[in-house]
């Protein structure tokens, strides 16, 4: 009789460990799909978060210039209208300025610039909109024999910028020694300035990229 | 027939002790059947059928019946119990083998259930060693074989059979350490107890080896004394017997009694064993016997669950045995690991349930502000994109803001007018790349030139120059370090370099 006892038993175990291990292993199955289910909830919540502060910020805008749309409009059409055009006038103006401040102030060697795009988005901008901001590094650099001179000239340079400019660096140096290039300059009528001014200005422009 | 591979058993052990032990002794005795119900080795509840009953083992499997979850143990002291001791010899050889297996393939039926004790192997033969070995064996005979086969098809967890007589070796030892004595364990103890299953139990042991065993009914109509004189009877017949083992061992007998403490009282008195050791012990189990106090089989069922040791089987019940261990230990984890996995899961799932919720009061509040959004773009038809308008709006105010110019410092720089000191280097910058601090930082190279070269008059004038910068640059942070390292000492001049820096903190935008 004990002999049937223990076939069944055995049955009974190994009945046992096939459903145990079908168990662990359907479980098991379900542990990425939850997880996988967890990280795109985050990943949603994640997004909304991100459109409700936009709108947030959308509608408290709108509120706040809610007065003046119809101004603001009239000035958004003409940056349609005329958005590309506009970089490159506002460019070239600033750089014909500099050359008249040059004359003006009768320097020896005239104002030298060098501009340069700034592809790096700034964080102030709203990525997903056609409104974007554009930026160019315009570096200046011109010298003058003397501290009062330089404060003329970069105040007139500075009167000559656009809307959105911004001066982020200048540099004064007094050179210390001649160097060759500064002797190939020397003249019996004049010498140049021995104090180099660098100037690094932000030109901020708000165009529509279609 | 081999025992359960010890790694097993520590298993089991370990298992056992990780839940709680809830267990079923059922001890088939000479006289009736007693089951008693074991809680963390406590005795909570018992029956005792005795054989003069027609339908005793109906009762008892009625009782088993209320404690199905419970691990079964059986117990046998049965009559048909003998126990024999034997010297096996064991030639030397490379492959070692058990020689008891041999001896009991020869000598017992398949069916007999039986166990052993190896007390001693002798091993100062030259050819081998002897192994020393006492064994207990019982036919497979009712009502051992009902009862086993009654729990075993209604799914209680069998757990084992064992002997009293090969037990009653760890119960003595058991009662020595309970009451902390361990100067009485070389000497011939002699054991005695009354149980209600088995009457008047009387056992002969000396180091590992229970020498002989005795069972006298026990009077139950007669006073105390009369029954502490029977046993004194017996055991000093069986002191008689081993007279002369005991002289020739040169050793001292220890009398144990486990009893009630009117007996025990009475024993500890008797004239005749006062020139021995006695050692006794009283019950003092909550849970009282049946009709007298004078029974100690839940007291001794108690010993022999903490403390039982040797297994007996025959090929059917080892293979059962095997299972139900095998049972209880793989899949008590498994259990534990499937329970684990399922509360992971429900967590994974209520939380991202918990994260859909909140996406969805996040949108609904987008929805809402969009609406307003929307009312807004209704009163001005003429807007094609509002969105594009208020980025429009932002970045035009973020452009009209007025960011700070070098100027203002550098005019107050160059106002300061030192003959010592020479302006070699400005470097002014906004620290802030986007510009949402107002945060700027002016870093000046100056020089000291002066024909004064004592070092006193050295930093009283850049004390002086410094002090003067403060004053006119008086909602910024000014430093300087002097770096005498680059001092330039000519005849009549001396150079110090100095680097100052200039910085504000304003509010940001």
């Amino acid at each position: 009789m004990l002999d049937k006892l223990v076939i069944h038993l055995k049955n009974i175990i190994f009945f046992k460990l096939v459903v145990y291990t079908i168990s662990i292993i359907l479980l098991g199955a379900l542990i990425p799909e939850l997880q996988d289910q967890l990280v795109k909830s985050l990943h949603g919540k994640g997004k909304a978060e991100i459109l409700l502060n936009q709108s947030i910020i959308q509608l408290n805008s709108i509120v706040e210039f809610e007065q003046k749309i119809p101004e603001i409009n009239s000035q958004y059409k003409n940056l349609l209208a005329n958005s590309n055009n506009k970089i490159c006038d506002t460019r070239e103006k600033l750089l014909n300025n500099l050359s008249f401040i040059s004359q003006k102030r009768n320097l020896y060697e005239p104002i030298k610039t060098k501009v340069i795009r700034v592809f790096d988005n700034p964080s102030i901008q709203n990525k997903s909109s056609e409104i974007a901001l554009y930026q160019y590094e315009v570096t200046i650099n011109f010298t003058s024999d003397s501290y009062g001179e330089i404060l003329h000239v970069s105040d007139d340079i500075y009167k000559i910028l656009p809307v959105g400019a911004v001066i982020i660096n200048m540099q004064i140096r007094e050179l210390q020694a001649l160097t060759p290039a500064i002797i190939k300059k020397l003249s019996t009528k004049d010498f140049p300035g021995l104090i180099e001014v660098t100037m690094k200005i932000l030109l901020r422009e708000i165009v529509y990229e279609e | 027939m081999e025992k359960i591979s010890p790694k097993l058993e520590i298993a089991n052990n370990f298992i056992n002790n990780l839940f709680p032990k809830k267990k079923l002794i059922i001890f088939i005795g000479k006289i009736g059947i007693r089951i008693i119900v074991c809680y963390k080795h406590q005795a909570i509840d018992n029956i005792f059928v005795s054989y003069e009953k027609a339908d005793h083992l109906q009762i008892c499997c009625k009782f088993l019946k209320n404690y199905k979850k419970f691990q079964v143990v059986v117990l046998l002291d049965s009559p048909e119990c003998q126990i024999r001791h034997e010297f096996m010899p064991m030639l030397q050889s490379i492959i070692k083998s058990n020689p008891i297996e041999k001896f009991i393939q020869d000598n017992y039926n398949p069916e007999d259930i039986i166990a052993y004790n190896v007390h001693n192997i002798e091993t100062s033969h030259v050819n081998g060693e002897i192994w020393e070995t006492v064994m207990a064996s019982s036919p497979y005979a009712t009502p051992t074989s009902q009862l086993l086969e009654f729990v075993i098809y209604n799914s209680f967890e069998f757990n084992g059979i064992y002997f009293l007589s090969l037990e009653l070796e760890s119960i003595i030892n058991a009662v020595l350490a309970k009451k902390h004595i361990t100067r009485f364990q070389n000497d011939l103890q002699i054991f005695a107890t009354i149980t209600e299953t088995s009457g008047i139990r009387i056992a002969i042991k000396y180091k590992k080896n229970v020498l002989d065993e005795l069972t006298i009914s026990f009077p139950s109509d007669k006073s105390d004394l009369y029954i502490a004189g029977t046993i004194e009877q017996a055991i000093s017949d069986k002191i008689l017997k081993y007279k002369t083992y005991v002289t020739s061992l040169d050793l001292k007998i220890c009398l144990i009694f486990l009893g009630d403490k009117a007996l025990c009282d009475i024993f500890e008195k008797i004239p005749s064993f006062q020139i021995y050791n006695i050692v006794t012990y009283s019950n003092n189990s909550v849970l009282a016997e049946n009709n007298t106090s004078h029974f100690q089989d839940n007291k001794l069922l108690e010993l022999f669950i903490e403390n039982r040791k040797h297994l007996a089987t025959n090929q059917l019940l080892r293979s059962i045995t095997k299972l139900t261990t095998i049972n209880s230990v793989i899949f008590k984890p498994l259990f534990l690991i499937i329970t684990g996995i399922i509360v992971f899961l429900i967590y994974l799932k209520y939380h991202s349930i918990l994260v859909q919720q909140q996406t969805i009061e996040l949108n609904n509040k987008y929805y809402s502000l969009s609406e307003k959004s929307r009312s807004i773009k209704k009163r001005y038809p003429e807007v094609e994109n509002i969105s594009n308008l208020t980025n429009f709006y932002n970045l035009q105010t973020i452009l009209n803001i007025k960011l700070p110019t070098p100027f203002d410092s550098l005019k107050k720089l160059f106002a300061l007018n030192n003959p010592n000191i020479k302006i070699l280097n400005v470097n002014w910058y906004i620290e802030d790349t986007n510009f949402t601090d107002k945060k700027t930082l002016m870093s000046v190279d100056i020089l000291y030139v002066s024909n004064k070269k004592d070092n006193n008059d050295v930093k009283q004038v850049l004390q002086d120059y410094v002090t003067s910068l403060r004053s006119v640059f008086q909602d910024y942070y000014i430093n300087y370090s002097i770096e005498y390292n680059n001092t330039t000492e000519l005849l009549t001049t001396l150079t110090i370099p100095v680097k100052l820096t200039v910085s504000n903190k304003i509010e940001g935008l």
